[in-house]
């Protein structure tokens, strides 16, 4: 058997990586900001929404494999030359820290409404904080092992969201089609938010051992990605109806609750519970991201110091807004412009990666 | 030394996340299950709402306390109840709210469910009802030999009812999403206080509350309503029913079985700007018991009549639910869930508790029957 801690990241830790990175705390109200815009057909949304997101993937995997020992800053450079990859880089780590700072804002939010009401947002954040560096500055492949082992955990959560399921009644998503192509388009605009994450690739590519499967594991993720969103969302519209799911802060909470056991009577604060070391996991991952792209920078020095010194700056973006609506508007924007910046990003390196007609795939294989 | 602080603080954090801020010691809380609500005759805006619950102290001489408060919302009563209280009233673990059949018919107890549901720390599957004939207070002041606390001992009948079939599953958040859904109203379950005048102490359902679009309750169901609007909604699971019925000159027999399966379709068109309804029910029935006198019961042409007669009754009972349900202008059954789907544009806009009640519904039911008792002459 291969000793992958030292090699490199393994074909299951791609999945559980990319999984963790991109499934935050979108799902929590995705039923909700669909349903405002595309009513019942939400759901569709979702499914058209993740077909952008698995062409965007193919795009960033056609780049990335182009220089296969590579990540983005070093191959932004090379490709735009030292100023503009600097710039380009720097504006990744900003996006990187915006994306981890803005889901950890949403958790404290949704971990205060529900359980811990009394508890600072502060101390919320800086205890998911404290383990969240510890596991970044072990670099990364414990934290693809992190993300593997929430991966498993994510299978009990699915489980969990199974439950309530005796009460759903699936007239609530008929007929199906009828809000109209415009809805369904516009459900579309509620989705960047929760398919932001997928481009770490940019970062974790040169770690992958089997990099002939990538692309195939990689498209599988995200499919997965979409069949979770899509099942959650199917599931709460069924359990509560549209126009329940639309009344609704944190709708999927709301269906949790709609289920009990004998032995179990809260699945909302269980899933919760699991959900910290899930939202820890993608934190940590875009935390990394953007430790390691300021380490590049600097001329790949620096690592464990970039760590400590972007603390201060993830913590700075949890205390942005101040009111809940402000969280979500908060959320929206980073959503919007960071597709904008992530889908422009690639599309401009790509179409100068051609132009110049840079590739490093042979020089990798010699 | 960065290895040694780590797990440090670590556990530190462990520290912090066990959320000191919300910590609540349990014996410091007056764990509440149960809330009976009824109006205050001189004092319209007011509440007056029935506090049960359990008491642990084993110095305690009584094994429940309960607390009649006034208030103006639900919020109020639980501040005014905390004024009298050495312990912290807490919602999470109800099992009931009982309201006055006055609360229900003036609205009061859409108001007090609305905001119950924007309570953060209250139980979402907590079941509702409405008592009738006597007060919710009196509900909860009942000490029923089986279950001294009242509002555990209504919990339990109405899961019972539940289980088997006979009244459907209505806790606070379904009434939520059955109110807030379009083309579906709400029904609760009505209780009624049995035994002697003044020994009242056993509880027993005695149908179901109509609620209307603004939470009103406009009407209610009987027994054997209850059981038609379950086969109706498809809710019957091993339903119970009797009834009467002739066979040949055999005339208003007794006959009671179990219904073992309903599959119902809804095809509805629109014509002239009015909604025809059509519904097709094909229900299956087994174990009857039929007070018949026969030489046996296995022949065909026993079954078929059976069967015609009870497709008749069943037919003639629906039409009777729906006619109640469209004079109410409360589309209980959720008709309108079907013609919201087949039509969505003429739906859409539309006020559909008004084009229900001039809704044309016709029924069709066929019945068939697996089996009758086990004896081949009932009445020998």
């Amino acid at each position: 058997m291969k000793d992958l801690s030292k090699n490199g990241l393994s074909d299951f830790q791609l999945i559980a990586l990319i999984f963790v990175a991109a499934s935050g705390t979108s799902i929590i109200f995705l039923p909700r900001s669909v349903a405002e815009a595309a009513g019942r057909d939400g759901w569709i949304s979702i499914v058209l929404g993740g077909c952008v997101a698995l062409a965007a993937a193919v795009l960033i995997y056609y780049l990335c494999s182009r220089f296969p020992r590579r990540i983005l800053p070093e191959f932004s450079m090379l490709i735009l030359g030292k100023p503009l990859g600097i710039m380009v880089s720097a504006a990744y780590v900003a996006y990187a820290l915006l994306l981890g700072g803005t889901t950890l804002l949403i958790f404290g939010e949704v971990t205060k409404t529900w359980v811990l009401f009394w508890t600072p947002q502060s101390v919320l954040i800086v205890s998911m904080l404290i383990p969240l560096i510890y596991i970044t500055l072990q670099g990364p492949v414990p934290l693809g092992r992190y993300t593997e082992l929430i991966f498993y955990f994510v299978g009990l959560v699915v489980l969990i969201l199974l439950l309530p399921l005796p009460e759903a009644n699936f007239i609530n998503v008929r007929p199906v089609g009828a809000e109209g192509l415009a809805a369904v388009l516009g459900g579309m605009g509620q989705l960047p938010f929760a398919f932001l994450g997928i481009e770490v690739l940019f970062i974790f590519f040169p770690l992958f051992v089997n990099r002939g499967k990538v692309l195939r594991l990689y498209l599988m993720t995200v499919m997965l990605l979409i069949i979770f969103y899509t099942g959650l969302t199917l599931f709460t519209y069924a359990s509560l109806g549209v126009e329940k799911t639309i009344l609704q802060v944190w709708p999927l909470m709301s269906y949790l609750s709609t289920a009990s056991l004998q032995i179990i009577e809260r699945f909302d604060n269980i899933f919760l519970f699991i959900m910290t070391a899930k939202i820890i996991g993608l934190v940590a991952v875009q935390y990394y991201a953007a430790a390691a792209t300021s380490a590049v920078i600097t001329g790949g020095r620096y690592f464990n110091l970039w760590i400590l010194l972007l603390l201060p700056v993830l913590y700075g973006i949890t205390l942005l807004p101040f009111s809940q609506y402000a969280v979500f508007e908060f959320a929206s924007l980073v959503g919007t412009w960071g597709a904008l910046f992530v889908g422009g990003l690639v599309l401009l390196l790509l179409s100068v990666t051609l132009i110049r007609g840079l590739d490093e795939r042979e020089e990798t294989q010699k | 030394m960065i290895k040694k602080a780590v797990p440090v603080l670590l556990l530190l954090a462990m520290l912090i996340s066990s959320g000191c801020w919300d910590w609540r010691i349990i014996d410091e809380l007056a764990v509440i299950f149960g809330l009976g609500i009824d109006m205050v005759e001189e004092e319209p805006e007011q509440f007056e709402i029935t506090f049960i619950n359990p008491i642990f102290e084993e110095e305690a001489e009584e094994i429940r306390d309960i607390t009649t408060i006034r208030g103006y919302s639900l919020a109020h009563a639980l501040i005014n109840l905390q004024h009298q209280r050495q312990q912290q009233p807490v919602l999470g673990k109800v099992d009931v709210l009982v309201f006055a059949e006055a609360a229900a018919q003036n609205g009061a107890m859409h108001q007090i469910l609305r905001q119950y549901d924007q309570i953060r720390d209250k139980n979402p599957t907590a079941w509702i009802c409405i008592i009738s004939g006597a007060t919710a207070r009196d509900v909860i002041n009942l000490s029923p030999p089986q279950q001294p606390r009242s509002a555990v001992f209504l919990a339990n009948i109405l899961t019972q009812n539940f289980t088997e079939g006979r009244i459907p599953e209505i806790n606070a958040i379904d009434y939520w999403i059955n109110y807030s859904t379009g083309g579906i109203t709400p029904v609760i379950p009505i209780i009624e206080l049995t035994g002697p005048e003044e020994e009242q102490s056993g509880i027993l359902v005695a149908g179901l509350a109509i609620i209307d679009e603004d939470g009103r309750m406009k009407g209610y169901l009987s027994d054997t309503e209850t059981f038609i609007y379950m086969l109706l909604t498809d809710n019957i699971q091993r339903g119970r029913f009797h009834t009467r019925v002739d066979y040949g000159d055999q005339e208003n027999r007794i006959l009671t079985g179990f219904v073992q399966s309903n599959v119902a379709g809804v095809q509805s068109r629109i014509v002239q700007d009015k909604a025809v309804i059509n519904i097709k029910m094909d229900i299956t029935l087994t174990g009857l018991n039929v007070d018949l006198l026969l030489d046996s019961h296995l022949k065909e042409e026993v079954f078929r009549e059976l069967e015609q007669a009870l497709a008749r009754d069943f037919q003639g009972n629906i039409l009777k639910v729906l006619k109640k349900s469209q004079e109410c202008e409360a589309d209980f059954v959720g008709l309108g869930q079907h013609v919201r789907i087949q039509h969505p544009q003429w739906f859409r806009g539309k006020d559909w508790p008004r084009a229900f009640g001039q809704s044309e519904i016709n029924v069709e039911v066929n019945v068939t029957i697996k089996r009758l008792g086990s004896l081949l002459n009932p009445n020998y």
